[in-house]
């Protein structure tokens, strides 16, 4: 889905998201405000663990994708 | 003593190499073509300035390091072929690359994003080669990087670094001044890591600053960290944030620089190798078809065709049974012969607390569902499990400033008859939630959260959980609940404070045999008829208090193992409790293969075995702690699943058993429920039989289109 907003991080944009969609906040996000452990969230092909987290500062037309991680049993 | 040295000029001879030309100059030295009159090559050869050698220790240092970077070899870095000495002057003969330094190639508006990466690629793999054998380059910079015409990198002057003294001459800075504090510093001034800065030795995790340095340069067309004298660029590398990158730089290299160039070293890249990779996917990424797939149907989801539901009427008796990967609802009437299913309900989650709440005019199901990706979630079906809730926020979690994060849901319980609208939820990390309006909204029960045992809690097996909640009966301000593995808690203020209630339970795995706390108990349950006994089904061990918790007694008397988890009240003989041991905590299945229950008619004097149509052979099973049950009627119903998801009850007290369902995930809790009045009341035998025979010559005949997985 696209929005049309600007957000200057990913939190930003990921609180756009919840706004819209308000059951997917607390499935991304721990209690502490966090990514889940087993949830990668990459803005374009970046895992943002590597980029700084929900910090992680976004570039215009940015693809943010969330996406679980191989694990479980 | 050596003779005086004179500069090198053309055509002459040191070692066996005539100087050919002049090649280019350095803060070390000049570099020299020259023609290796043995082997008939061409040859580049640095001759050592006469600065850099001001004193013997330096000169075995440059001899040191020269003599271990010759040992590298590798397609992108420039081979050392000999150090040698001639006429006073140090020289190193190194393979001539022909090709243009990358500061030249850089300029003023930096390179084209696959170039930036196509070079990236190659220093980085030449740092991972040369890190790997113990060689730190100390002075990578974009003019010790030559890329020939073809595109093929090669860095230059591995660990040969001089060491620089107090003044420091910085390329891209035309003055030379003092830095203060700066002693013995390696490198070049704007390469510089900040650890390297700050007089510390530096490690290969300098040359990936270095190597950031080398990406932002090439992809911005100047260096990251500038000032008009050394002062200013010391102070921007150490303090400075990164100037932004152009936006044609995807934020995929951007990202790789940021972390190449983290101030803290822990914070980088830890290994040239990861920087390597990371170009190269970016790399990859670029080189991929640009199109977006077409096949761009959306996300994927299953559509779960005709999941089976029971048809519940009031009298029937209800099986709930969550397994690690979804929930199953049974169904049969009072008569417990034959069961309908329906699920699997949450396909793919862990269902570890199931309930029924039939207070109030109610009949609401239960079911904690949880994904190691996704969380867990309370979810409450009013109609049996066809439309479940799926709550948009998480009913259960932890307060954001508690620092704890919920795991998972191990209990659900009904709260006292006297308060039909409470509900209570033990979770791991080991807590306890409150609900007053029958499941709407939940509480943490901060009077255990905050107890000052807490920090010393260790978790059991599987974690650190609150799994049985015990609400005392008559007694409304009393409430116990077990913790693997902190042991039992009881309060008698209403959940405001609360007592560890240990004495006489033993711990194998602590130096302390009978510590106040720590117990990992696996399951306690108490008689509604006598709630000041409980029994105790420990990590190792059996027990009875009949004082409240405050003193518990070992009653493990002939029991093939007194390890186990699972341990049922008879609802109504509070001197009979049913157990199902385990051999050992190492190998958790039933003691020789021989799958049996274990019941008590004496509070634990003595111990019978009850096997009649359970496998004694070969049969490796585990039932965990939630897997066990009883049903309130007459005669009494007796329910467990095993972790190889396999069903078995018994309807008459546990005498005789039977398979009911098989081939289940692992089964993790089994409750039972009677929806609304039982209808079955006691009846003589023979009538009994007579009514069973009658039943099933109905059912026969019938076409039943209600028969469903009934196996």
């Amino acid at each position: 889905m696209e929005i049309e907003a600007s957000p200057a991080t990913l939190r930003d944009a990921l609180e756009v998201l919840w706004a819209l969609y308000p059951g997917i906040r607390d499935r991304v996000l721990a209690e502490h405000g966090q990514i889940r452990e087993h949830v990668n969230v990459f803005v374009g092909n970046e895992d943002v663990r590597h980029t700084g987290g929900l910090a992680t500062p976004l570039p215009a037309a940015a693809e943010i994708s969330i996406v679980p991680a191989i694990t479980g049993g | 003593m050596p003779a005086q040295r004179r500069t090198p000029v053309i055509g002459q001879v040191l070692g066996h190499y005539r100087i050919v030309s002049k090649i280019g100059e350095g803060g070390m030295g000049v570099v020299y073509r020259a023609q290796d009159e043995i082997l008939h090559r061409d040859v580049a050869l640095k001759v050592l300035a006469e600065s850099t050698l001001v004193n013997k220790s330096a000169r075995d240092h440059l001899l040191h390091e020269a003599r271990a970077s010759s040992a590298l070899s590798h397609p992108n870095i420039c081979t050392i072929h000999e150090v040698g000495e001639s006429s006073g002057a140090l020289y190193i003969v190194m393979e001539l690359v022909e090709g243009k330094s990358l500061s030249a190639l850089i300029g003023s508006a930096g390179l084209p994003v696959e170039s930036v990466l196509r070079y990236g690629v190659q220093i980085a793999g030449a740092l991972a080669h040369s890190h790997g054998r113990s060689i730190v380059h100390r002075d990578l910079k974009s003019s010790n990087v030559v890329v020939t015409p073809e595109g093929l990198v090669k860095v230059l002057d591995f660990g040969l670094a001089r060491r620089l003294p107090r003044e420091v001459l910085g390329e891209a800075t035309q003055t030379v001044a003092p830095l203060e504090g700066a002693v013995g510093l390696t490198g070049t001034l704007p390469y510089m890591a900040p650890e390297v800065l700050r007089g510390e030795e530096g490690d290969h995790r300098s040359d990936l600053w270095a190597l950031g340095v080398v990406l932002y340069e090439a992809a911005a067309g100047q260096l990251p960290f500038r000032g008009r004298t050394s002062f200013e660029v010391s102070a921007a590398i150490l303090r400075e944030l990164l100037p932004p990158l152009p936006s044609r730089i995807p934020p995929s290299l951007w990202a790789i620089i940021q972390r190449c160039l983290a101030k803290e070293p822990a914070q980088r890249y830890q290994r040239a190798s990861e920087v390597h990779a990371a170009l190269e996917a970016v790399q990859s990424a670029a080189i991929a078809n640009p199109e977006p797939p077409t096949d761009q149907r959306g996300p994927r989801t299953t559509v779960l065709r005709g999941i089976p539901h029971i048809h519940v009427k009031s009298g029937d008796v209800l099986l709930l049974v969550g397994t690690a990967k979804g929930a199953f609802l049974l169904r049969s009437t009072a008569e417990r012969s034959s069961w309908e299913v329906g699920g699997p309900y949450f396909h793919g989650h862990a269902v570890y607390a199931m309930a029924y709440d039939g207070r109030n005019g109610r009949h609401r199901l239960w079911a904690s569902t949880h994904s190691l990706l996704w969380g867990t979630f309370l979810r409450s079906s009013d109609d049996f499990g066809k439309i479940w809730t799926n709550p948009l926020r998480a009913d259960i979690k932890f307060p954001a400033d508690s620092g704890a994060s919920l795991k998972n849901i191990w209990q659900v319980c009904l709260g006292r008859p006297e308060e039909p609208d409470v509900l209570y939820c033990g979770v791991e990390p080991a807590a306890l939630f409150e609900s007053r309006d029958a499941g709407e909204t939940w509480s943490l029960v901060r009077g255990l959260f905050d107890h000052p045992h807490r920090p010393r809690w260790m978790p059991g097996n599987g974690g650190l959980c609150l799994h049985t909640i015990l609400p005392h009966p008559a007694k409304n301000e009393r409430m116990y609940v077990a913790i693997s593995a902190a042991g039992v808690y009881r309060t008698d203020d209403g959940g405001s404070t609360w007592r560890a209630r240990n004495r006489g339970i033993a711990v194998t795995f602590m130096p302390e045999k009978y510590p106040e706390f720590g117990q990992c108990v696996h399951k306690i349950a108490l008689h509604p008829a006598r709630p000041e006994r409980l029994f105790l089904q420990n990590h190792w061990g059996l027990y009875r208090s009949d004082d409240g918790a405050e003193t518990w007694q070992d009653i493990a008397n002939g029991v093939p193992s007194d390890f186990g988890f699972a341990m049922v009240m008879h609802p109504h003989d509070p001197d009979c409790v049913y157990i199902l041991p385990v051999e050992s905590d190492e190998f958790r299945c039933a003691p020789d293969g021989r799958l049996r229950v274990y019941r008590t008619r004496n509070a634990g004097a003595s111990w019978e075995p009850l096997m009649r149509g359970l496998p004694q052979k070969g049969a490796y099973e585990t039932v965990l702690r939630d897997a066990m049950t009883a049903d309130a009627l007459d005669p009494l119903g007796l329910y467990f699943g095993t972790r190889s998801g396999q069903l078995y009850a018994s309807t008459d007290e546990g005498k005789t058993w039977k398979k009911i369902l098989e081939g289940l995930p692992s089964v993790v809790c089994v409750k039972t429920a009677v929806v609304g009045e039982p209808r079955v009341t006691r009846k003589p035998k023979a009538a009994r039989d007579a009514a069973v025979a009658s039943f099933r010559a109905k059912r026969s005949t019938q076409k039943s289109k209600k028969r469903r997985g009934r196996l």
